[in-house]
């Protein structure tokens, strides 16, 4: 019963949790606090279960769910997990519990802001385990409603405009993909199907049908990408984001990187790629392009912060784009190390952004410029910014330089064509990735200058008078710290945990897509 | 006319008049109301509760009429009359959003001194009777004659408010527009009647499935059609009839609007229904194209124009009376599709739409009755004081923007089936586009409540107007319409089913 259900239990503990944290009476913030933090590690323990158990040869879906929803529709319950999804259930479980864990000092409405972060982790698990594109959407939706409020009532002084802003910009993104995910279930198969795995299987949709003339299939592609991209957020959809970042509380920020941004790469990976290879091909060399301007315009961005918030907010967007390049490249390096980037980028921009909590609750502050000298006065705290900020910058021992140098070798060896309407070679060239990789390699190095230069304004130097009565880190503090330092640490040097998971699921995605 | 002609008409008519017992019950409870309430003023609570029991029975009578309906539709009067399906599917909502109206109307607190209730469950139960006939209209006639009965009490109940000028002007600015429209009607009524010779509704539907007609039946009919979608819109508050939409629904009681928001609507869109079945079925006929074309086209710019509209309205009536406009154009678009998907999934969208409405102006209601008037920013005093009616107005307002978990996601989601199935993707995109337009000002309600930082004001800080006792069965109202609102989600196969057992007999 609860082998078989895993998935649906780690998806639906959290949504148990948040109604029954509506029974107990507000004015109980330690018992509000406690069933959180308990319904968020039950999935952390599910996962731990849920990493024991996949079965790391076999690349189709595992702990699969099947029922019948709504027949006339063909709409089904059907969640399973997969290589591609896995990770990103394990650590949507672990940022979910360590954010618990990191809300801990808020105060206003407490009982509210549970609720519908308990709620925004059933959306996010639901996700990455729905397999039926109905459900996905509902998924994908669901998460926008605490989101907006947990942005717009716990969140900083521009909350309200970051918040609606937020909002629309993933809705228009989403409504779109909506009438992707219809084109595709009344043209796609026959008969009628939501299922993604069916879908994937038979890949090319839509043929070579015309809509005023355009290829429908890279119609819908776009559509679909158009909603992951404004997720992601791929430049020039990206411009919601410093502004959420910034203004969401701790907790809400690190979900939103850690979790949020991934879901973007994640339906490129489940559907973009899988249901539509001849379009993704097409689209790869402008993916790249844009990919590139996401590192060197996000890190650009980052080093002209004067808020370290702000700072973090953008580097996201230039790790992201490292992501993007190597689902561009379509090679299996390339995609491997798009899905780990996903994972590392995932715990250290976590880190960075809990660290900048940590500062803030004391200092009330995040001026780059109002700093200084920290590392004499905070030791341990700038111990561990240190971990975050290198395994951030990519250092090699750390966990985000394996990803980038599988990203950037995926993509150097990547090869662009083009393919005529009747499958004929129109174009092909090596170059456009190559010169690609070279500026997102470039990109490295903006990102190194910038989180250089961070951290000697901040941790570095003099300190100023006013800061001598900053308390170090908190033990509470620490732990929500320290697992995702260990991981930064132990998969820098030894990756296989989560390769090995992925591996069968993207060798079989591979061959889907590349045709090989 | 012989002996047996007339034999046969009168014992067409008593055989009808047995079977439409229930509509009758209507028509004879509303005089007795009528009269009623003029001899016996002070037991106004006895006509409310007759008026609610003649509801009540008359809704079951339908329901269980729905449920157990063969596919075969009931002719009466010599065809005038066609009971189906989708007649007492609607029958339903009609009795439903009539019991909303007056149970808004006693416990609605209206700042004027004048009470506009008297005559009001008189009135219901006419309307609600002229709605029935006007979903089971058959022929042109009973179409011109159902509509007026809906539209002259609709008038008085907006003018209700005797002391309020506004009332009174908005009552004015609705006859005017009314009468206009009926007159644009009968013009495309008469059109048709000369293009084919007959009143009746399958006689047309006959005549319309010739392939060749002269230039000037051509002319004829696309007059007709044009004249009588215009009038309808009317009801509907569809572009170019919807102007007065805004202003009567301002003006109007509030329970009063939450009736002209929902019933002739809806009543007006089965009407709709009505005359494109006689254009489209039961093949495609020449007409399809441009039917189709015409109707995006509307249903296009309506939406734009209400979601556009709404952006800038302080005033929470005003607003639900721009977002009523663009759910006009929702269901329209999904009407345009001109297949059973469009047909299911508007269908599907009044069921939807009512409980999303009326829970709307439940906790509308409400605010006047505590805040004294419907300025949104009355809703940040609401989530102060009561946090769990907030908490289900946001469900509400979600749900009318379309997003899941809620029902409103259901409605829109087959909407938008119904128009991508037709490849009519250029309407579906400038429906995606509406839905993320209408969200901000939806969402713009619940930041006021929830985001915003400045204190409440003097007059908002403690609930002068507070009232006790229909406090409850307000609360209870609004909970029970929250509640599929909420978890429709979980199965709607009922409804899916109910709604299939409605359309089945309407050729689409």
């Amino acid at each position: 019963m609860f082998e078989s259900h895993i998935l649906s239990w780690m998806t639906f503990t959290p949504l148990i949790g948040a109604f029954l944290l509506l029974l107990v009476p507000g004015k109980k913030v330690q018992w509000v606090k406690g069933i959180a933090a308990g319904f968020t590690l039950l999935p952390l323990l599910m996962s731990a279960k849920l990493f024991c158990a996949f079965d790391r040869a076999q690349a189709g879906m595992q702990f699969v769910e099947r029922a019948e929803w709504i027949p006339g529709f063909n709409i089904q319950y059907y969640m399973g997990t997969d290589g591609i999804s896995v990770t990103m259930l394990l650590l949507t479980a672990l940022l979910s519990f360590l954010c618990v864990l990191a809300s801990w000092n808020i105060e206003k409405k407490v009982k509210g802001y549970f609720f519908l972060f308990l709620f925004l982790e059933t959306g996010m698990m639901g996700v990455f385990a729905a397999l039926d594109l109905f459900l996905f959407y509902i998924f994908w939706e669901i998460m926008l409603l605490p989101m907006y409020f947990l942005i717009g009532i716990w969140g900083g002084i521009r909350r309200e405009y970051a918040a609606i802003k937020f909002f629309i910009y993933t809705l228009v993104g989403s409504v779109f993909m909506l009438l992707g995910i219809l084109a595709i279930y009344f043209y796609g198969l026959n008969p009628h199907t939501f299922d993604m795995v069916a879908l994937a299987k038979q890949g090319g949709l839509l043929g070579n049908s015309l809509w005023l003339g355009l290829p429908f299939s890279k119609v819908v592609f776009l559509a679909l990408f158009f909603g992951f991209a404004i997720k992601v957020p791929m430049f020039p959809f990206h411009t919601w984001l410093p502004d959420a970042h910034v203004e969401a509380p701790t907790a809400v920020s690190v979900i939103l990187a850690g979790v949020l941004l991934k879901m973007g790469v994640y339906g490129v990976f489940r559907i973009c790629y899988p249901f539509f290879p001849d379009a993704a091909k097409w689209f790869a060399p402008a993916l790249a392009v844009l990919a590139v301007i996401n590192i060197i315009y996000g890190g650009l961005c980052a080093m002209n912060q004067k808020d370290i918030k702000k700072l973090v907010a953008y580097s996201s967007v230039s790790h992201m784009g490292y992501c993007l390049l190597g689902l561009a490249a379509m090679t299996f390096v390339g995609l491997e190390g798009s899905l780990l980037q996903m994972f590392t980028h995932g715990t250290s921009t976590a880190m960075l952004f809990l660290l900048v909590g940590v500062i803030y609750d004391r200092a009330h502050t995040r001026g780059v410029n109002d700093f200084g000298g920290l590392a004499t006065q905070m030791p341990v705290y700038t111990f561990i910014a240190m971990i975050a900020f290198f395994a951030s910058m990519g250092l090699p021992g750390l966990s985000g330089f394996i990803s980038e140098v599988f990203v950037l070798i995926g993509s150097f060896n990547a090869d662009a064509f083009f393919l005529s309407q009747g499958g004929e070679l129109v174009f092909q060239s090596k170059s456009i990735f190559m010169i690609c990789t070279i500026f997102a390699a470039l990109g490295v190095v903006i990102t190194a200058a910038y989180l250089l230069w961070t951290i000697q304004r901040v941790f570095l130097g003099p300190l100023p008078e006013k800061w001598n009565q900053l308390q170090d880190i908190q033990p509470r503090e620490m732990v929500t710290l320290i697992p995702l330092a260990f991981l930064a640490i132990g998969l820098g040097i030894y990756p296989m945990p989560i390769l090995n998971l992925l591996h069968a699921s993207l060798t079989q995605l591979t061959q889907w897509v590349t045709g090989l | 006319m012989g002996d047996g002609a007339v034999m046969s008409w009168t014992q067409n008519n008593v055989a009808s008049f047995l079977q439409f017992w229930p509509e009758s019950l209507l028509g004879l409870s509303s005089m007795v109301c009528l009269l009623g309430s003029a001899f016996a003023k002070n037991k106004k609570i006895f006509w409310q509760f007759l008026c609610a029991l003649t509801l009540l029975v008359y809704g079951a009578h339908s329901a269980i009429s729905l449920v157990a309906c063969s596919s075969s539709a009931k002719v009466l009067f010599l065809g005038h009359l066609r009971v189906d399906g989708l007649s007492y599917l609607l029958q339903v909502i009609f009795a439903l959003i009539s019991l909303v109206t007056l149970h808004l109307s006693t416990t609605h607190r209206p700042s004027s001194e004048h009470s506009y209730t008297d005559e009001l469950p008189a009135f219901l139960l006419v309307l609600t009777l002229g709605m029935a006939m006007m979903v089971s209209s058959n022929s042109l006639l009973m179409l011109f004659l159902s509509v007026e009965m809906v539209s002259i009490p609709s008038y008085i109940l907006v003018g209700m408010k005797r002391s309020d000028v506004g009332s009174g002007e908005a009552g004015l600015k609705y006859l005017l527009f009314g009468a206009f429209a009926s007159g644009l009607m009968l013009f495309g009524i008469s059109f048709l009647f000369g293009a084919v010779g007959s009143v009746d509704f399958s006689y047309v539907a006959g005549f319309l499935q010739n392939t060749v007609f002269d230039v000037q039946t051509k002319i004829f009919l696309g007059v007709s059609m044009i004249f009588l979608i215009a009038g309808l819109g009317y009801k509907m508050a569809i572009f170019p009839s919807h102007m007065w939409c805004p202003d009567v629904y301002q003006a109007a009681p509030t329970p009063i609007t939450t009736f002209l928001s929902v019933g002739p609507k809806v009543a007006g869109f089965a009407l709709l229904i009505r005359i494109l079945s006689l254009y489209v079925s039961p093949v495609p006929t020449p007409w399809t194209l441009s039917v189709q074309a015409l109707l995006s086209v509307l249903a296009a710019v309506t939406m734009t124009i209400g979601n556009v509209g709404a952006l800038a309205q302080i005033k929470m009536k005003r607003l639900i009376a721009y977002s009523s406009i663009a759910h006009a154009g929702y269901i329209l678009m999904g009407l345009s599709a001109l297949n059973l998907d469009g047909l299911q999934a508007a269908v599907f969208y009044f069921v939807v739409y009512f409980f999303m409405n009326a829970g709307v102006f439940y906790i509308t209601v409400w605010m006047e009755n505590h805040y004294g008037s419907d300025e949104i920013h009355h809703f940040k005093a609401l989530a102060e004081h009561s946090p769990i009616l907030m908490a289900v107005m946001a469900i509400f307002l979600f749900s009318l923007v379309g997003l899941p978990p809620f029902a409103g996601f259901l409605g829109k989601f087959y909407l938008f089936a119904a128009v991508v199935r037709e490849k009519l993707y250029i309407l579906a995109i400038i429906g995606a586009i509406n839905t993320a337009i209408s969200l901000y000002y939806y969402a713009k309600i619940l930041k006021i409540a929830y985001f915003s930082q400045t204190p409440l004001n003097q007059e908002d800080q403690s609930e002068t107007l507070s009232v006790g006792k229909p406090n409850l069965s307000m609360a209870v109202m609004t909970f029970l319409l929250a509640f599929p609102v909420t978890f429709l989600i979980l199965k709607w196969k009922p409804l899916l089913t109910v709604v299939e057992l409605a359309t089945k007999s309407i050729l689409f």
